[in-house]
């Protein structure tokens, strides 16, 4: 039995971003467990410094092709807040369609496309296209539909267009919303019981390792609080969007390009399985049952099965989705002009539920409408350190499981988290090679 | 004939034409027959020792990074920039119109000198680029374009004309008849005008048409109500390398 | 020939009843400020009284992007594109753009007569409505008067609570038939006055074009252009295109697709080799002027420029084709009169 352990896994694959896992285990004694990040650092913040109210969003949708929705919501609510921009009841609906729509597409790659290739043990999802045709062929289906959401209402799926500050610079029609629904129920529903099934036939291939943390996500009173809501804690419960930075507290470590984030332990936890711990209240019965299914349970504490709350939430958007659209129709659309005139300046804040956890902007802006300073606290960025306290425990319980077992799972344990590098990694450049 | 081996990469960027990639749902197992996915970080285990062609996403930020496009450039018998970051710099180029000080300064305060950085470059400004698939991201239907015309072994026909014609050929509203800016005039077509169709001004993501003529594009700018800096900054927002060259 | 009278609220009827009989085609209004001819659907959003649409209804005959044939690798084979006439009312068309139509009849049906153009035009009716010249409409000073009813199976002249129907050949007299409307006796309104001007009629332009090659106008109007091409993509009177082919992803066939094209674009000059005949964005400008008063002209002796005002209305850096041709006109005079 060997107590001597090395593993360095460069620029994971299948996750967004560069990363890298180190584990140094010397005669029995763990030196180093950690998610190395590496991604090339991009500056987001001082971009956006000097940069008009029209162009923040633009600007920080590329933060990430994958969360560019999330960052996108996000940096419009913040820009809304700061300079007194209202915005009316059918934008914040069809806000919350494109959310949903994101989210359903996010969590459905990440099952299939980069999770589920572990749980057959091959190294992509292009072998399945081969090996397992039919469900190859429904994940591409289901990712089409939740991008067309995002297609029919924002323009374009990957860096939205039309929503803007104050509102929308064009609304879908009532046919393509019609059509939405219609392929909802025809197709999506029928294809999310199938997913289940398949994810249910795989379920034995999720790794045990259980590890008690803070859950952080959003709660809202009316419903599954993605679009917006209150920080919750499972520690200390409920405070205002504002004090994000209390229950945030970004600090630098040398691994990193990311910074870590803390709020009443070590490290919390961000994402679909900290909603599925504080919100499953709120879920819609589709979800609920798949979650008895899949066998998630409320106060879930094996990170693993955030895979499988990505899965049971995609539900609640689906079902909700449908509740946005009939009252959308029953309301009538309205080609309504954005509201782009400031009625003050200064700081305003943005708190979304992007598919990784909790995304937070803030801005600040001056008199003219240009940014002067700006922050920006990705799910990601939050979790690393939960993410290397998994890992410090999980070693020594795998330890004996031999090096490429070993390695799978912590790869596993990465992906399971679906981290979004490239977002995570707005800011800092940190050598950390010796 | 065999299959062109293909390798995907990524750079510095937010890896959103890379999700273009697999958001082609209803092309994506048409594409997979023509090719053999070698290499795909994002999507894939797995690394190869040569490649037909390599699509490159990103631009290049930092040392690694200029030595890794040096090796894929090496390998690859034919590269493909993808999107705005690699093609022009993108928008990763914004943080080149800051002086590089304070660039530093803003994230780093008393510690600058702790990290070195690079300007962000286009893929092309340190090795060969064959060919350019443009757009933020890069658009869908050019990189079919490319594609095919390169597994058919054509050249691919990049666009030199304006935004405003393709603009024109849908006899879409314009931008400017909405009260708004847009940048459509100077920038270069090959997107069907997506976003002034849906409503929004054109943000010069696909790169500037060749020659432009950007002084008289100020006055426009400036005439429709902007200021001069305002109008510079919105011209540089994905074309900053350009437009340095330009009034430098 | 009778004229009736229509009252304001009674378009709609008009319209259906012609709707009844062939499909119409209208103006709409597009987006915020904008108006385009779309087909009539529901007669109720038909506008008539509109400045101008973004494109004549040339794009009925010369469809901005069309597919000429498809083909078939696998097959070594292909098939042309079924073109049908159009057989069509293009209702409330102003008499600038009847006039922009029959230019193009001239140039698309001469030499290589253009078969899908020629197709389209046929069952053509037109239903034309004055206009009051707005800010940019310089037609009078090319012989087309915003009353001109030439051309047309029907016209509408505007007057304050109505129109006055004029049936001008038999297919528009049948067309109107089974509507009931009363006779109008108290003859035209006065024309509207315009707000532009072109100095010189076209026999005393040829002259003045001939001595402007060199003119300084062209590269001083070039500084302000950034070569986008709307004047040309705008104007009823511009017919040239480009050819593309696309093969589909499967490789097995694909199109070949023609769309508009324009002077002012550098790539539309460049030829095989790479050479560009018109590099500079002053030879494009003073090309396209030509184009509208001297290549054409020369040979027909008339302005190919029918004076709608799209070129200069839609130009976001403002340039004017009425000032250019004044400007030459002025420069031509001065030296005219310059004692030797």
């Amino acid at each position: 039995m060997s107590t001597n352990l090395d593993i360095n896994v460069k620029h994971l694959t299948r996750v967004e971003g560069h990363g890298n896992i180190v584990v140094n285990m010397k005669d029995g004694t763990l030196e180093k467990a950690q998610l190395e990040i590496v991604e090339a650092p991009r500056y987001f913040e001082a971009m956006l410094k000097g940069r008009s109210f029209h162009e923040a969003a633009i600007i920080t949708s590329r933060i990430c092709g994958i969360c560019s929705l999330g960052h996108q919501m996000t940096s419009l609510k913040a820009t809304e807040q700061a300079l007194g921009l209202d915005v009316s009841e059918q934008t914040v609906l069809l806000r919350r369609l494109l959310v949903h729509g994101a989210t359903l597409q996010s969590n459905i790659l990440h099952a299939y496309f980069l999770a589920a290739p572990d749980f057959l043990k091959v190294g992509s999802v292009f072998p399945l296209v081969g090996s397992h045709p039919e469900v190859v062929v429904r994940a591409l289906r289901m990712k089409r539909l939740a991008n067309d959401i995002g297609d029919v209402v924002s323009g374009r799926a990957v860096h939205p267009i039309t929503p803007v500050p104050g509102g929308f610079t064009s609304v879908p029609s009532a046919r393509q919303l019609e059509e939405i629904k219609r392929r909802l129920i025809e197709d999506m529903v029928p294809d999310f019981e199938a997913t289940v099934e398949t994810l249910k036939s795989l379920a034995a291939a999720i790794p045990q390792f259980e590890r008690e943390t803070e859950y952080i996500s959003l709660r809202s009173d009316d419903r599954y609080a993605l679009y917006d809501g209150d920080i919750c804690s499972s520690d200390t419960g409920r405070v205002d969007d504002g004090e994000y930075r209390k229950m945030t507290n970004e600090f630098v470590v040398p691994h990193s390009t990311s910074k870590h984030c803390k709020a009443n332990r070590t490290s919390y936890f961000a994402g679909a399985l900290a909603r599925w711990n504080n919100n499953h209240d709120k879920l819609c019965d589709l979800a609920l049952g798949a979650a008895e299914e899949l066998g998630l349970q409320p106060g879930c504490t094996n990170p693993y099965m955030n895979t499988i709350a990505q899965v049971v939430e995609a539900a609640e958007c689906v079902t909700d989705s449908l509740a946005i659209i009939d009252q959308l129709l029953g309301d009538g659309l309205k080609d309504e002009l954005p509201n782009q005139e400031p009625t003050r300046y200064g700081r305003g804040v943005g708190a979304t539920e992007v598919p990784r956890g909790i995304l937070y902007h803030e801005y600040e802006y001056d008199r003219a409408g240009r940014i002067v300073k700006a922050n920006c606290i990705i799910p990601t960025g939050q979790n690393l350190g939960n993410i290397d306290d998994d890992m410090k425990k999980l070693v020594p319980e795998i330890v004996d499981e031999g090096k490429d077992a070993i390695t799978l799972k912590l790869e596993m344990l990465v992906r399971a988290y679906d981290p979004c590098i490239s977002c995570s990694v707005h800011m800092l450049d940190v050598e950390f090679r010796d | 004939m065999a299959k062109p081996r293909v390798a995907i990469f990524d750079f510095t960027g937010c890896e959103g034409c890379e999700l273009n990639q697999l958001n082609f749902e209803d092309q994506l197992l048409d594409i997979l027959a023509h090719v053999d996915i070698v290499e795909w970080r994002e999507a894939m285990d797995g690394h190869a020792d040569e490649y037909d062609i390599a699509f490159v996403e990103g631009s290049l930020s930092t040392p690694d990074c200029i030595k890794r496009i040096h090796e894929v450039r090496r390998k690859a018998k034919v590269l493909v920039a993808l999107g705005a970051c690699a093609v022009q710099g993108g928008i990763n180029g914004v943080k080149n119109t800051h002086p590089i000080e304070e660039v530093r300064e803003e994230v780093y305060g008393e510690d600058k000198y702790l990290f070195p950085t690079l300007p962000a470059l286009a893929v092309s400004s340190v090795v060969k680029v064959d060919y350019n698939v443009r757009g933020c991201p890069m658009t869908q239907l050019e990189f079919l374009k490319v594609f095919t015309a390169l597994v058919l072994g054509k050249e691919p026909i990049e666009p030199e004309h304006s935004v405003c014609v393709e603009c024109k050929l849908k006899e879409n509203e314009c931008v400017y008849a909405r009260g708004m800016i847009c940048l459509g005039p100077v920038t270069r077509a090959g997107c069907d005008a997506h976003c002034p169709t849906v409503g929004q001004y054109c943000t010069g993501c696909r790169g500037l048409v060749p020659e432009p003529n950007l002084k008289a594009m100020e006055e426009i700018l400036v005439e429709h109500g902007l200021n001069v800096d305002e109008a510079w900054k919105r011209l540089q927002l994905f074309n900053a390398n350009e437009i340095e060259g330009v009034r430098s | 020939m009778v004229q009736f009278f229509l009252e304001s609220e009674r378009v709609t009827e008009l319209v259906t009843h012609l709707k009844g009989q062939k499909p119409v085609f209208a103006p709409h209004r597009k987006g915020r400020k904008s108006f385009a001819f779309e087909r009539v659907e529901d007669a109720a959003d038909v506008v008539l009284d509109y400045p101008r649409v973004m494109h004549s209804i040339r794009k009925f005959f010369l469809p901005p992007r069309e597919t000429l044939m498809t083909f078939d690798l696998a097959e070594n084979d292909f098939s042309t594109a079924d073109v049908q006439p159009s057989d069509a009312i293009f209702f409330g068309v102003h008499s600038y753009d009847l006039g922009a139509v029959h230019r193009l009849d001239y140039n698309l049906g001469k030499g290589h007569p253009e078969k899908n153009y020629i197709t389209r035009r046929q069952g053509a009716v037109f239903v034309g409505v004055s206009f009051e010249p707005d800010a940019y409409h310089f037609c009078g000073s090319v012989g087309i008067d915003p009353m001109d009813t030439s051309g047309f199976d029907i016209f509408l002249t505007k007057l304050l609570d109505g129109y006055i129907v004029e049936a001008l050949t038999e297919v528009g007299e049948q067309l109107l038939n089974g509507l009931d409307l009363p006779a109008h006796e108290a003859g035209k309104p006065a024309r509207g006055n315009f707000q532009q001007h072109i100095y010189l009629p076209q026999a005393k332009l040829n002259e003045v074009m001939a001595k402007s090659y060199d003119n300084p106008v062209w590269a001083e109007t070039a500084e302000k252009c950034v070569g986008c091409g709307t004047c040309n993509l705008v104007c009823p009177t511009c017919y040239c295109f480009n050819v593309e082919d696309t093969v589909n992803i499967q490789a097995t066939g694909g199109t070949r697709d023609r769309h508009w094209d324009g002077c002012m674009l550098r790539e539309f000059t460049g030829v095989a080799g790479g050479e560009v005949f018109r590099e500079h964005l002053a030879d494009r400008q003073r090309h396209r002027v030509f184009r509208k008063f001297k290549y054409i002209s020369d040979e027909t002796g008339q302005p190919w420029c029918v004076g709608c005002g799209r070129c200069t209305a839609y130009c976001t850096a403002g340039i004017s084709i009425v000032n250019i041709v004044n400007r030459l006109v002025g420069d031509y005079e001065k030296v005219a009169v310059t004692p030797i």
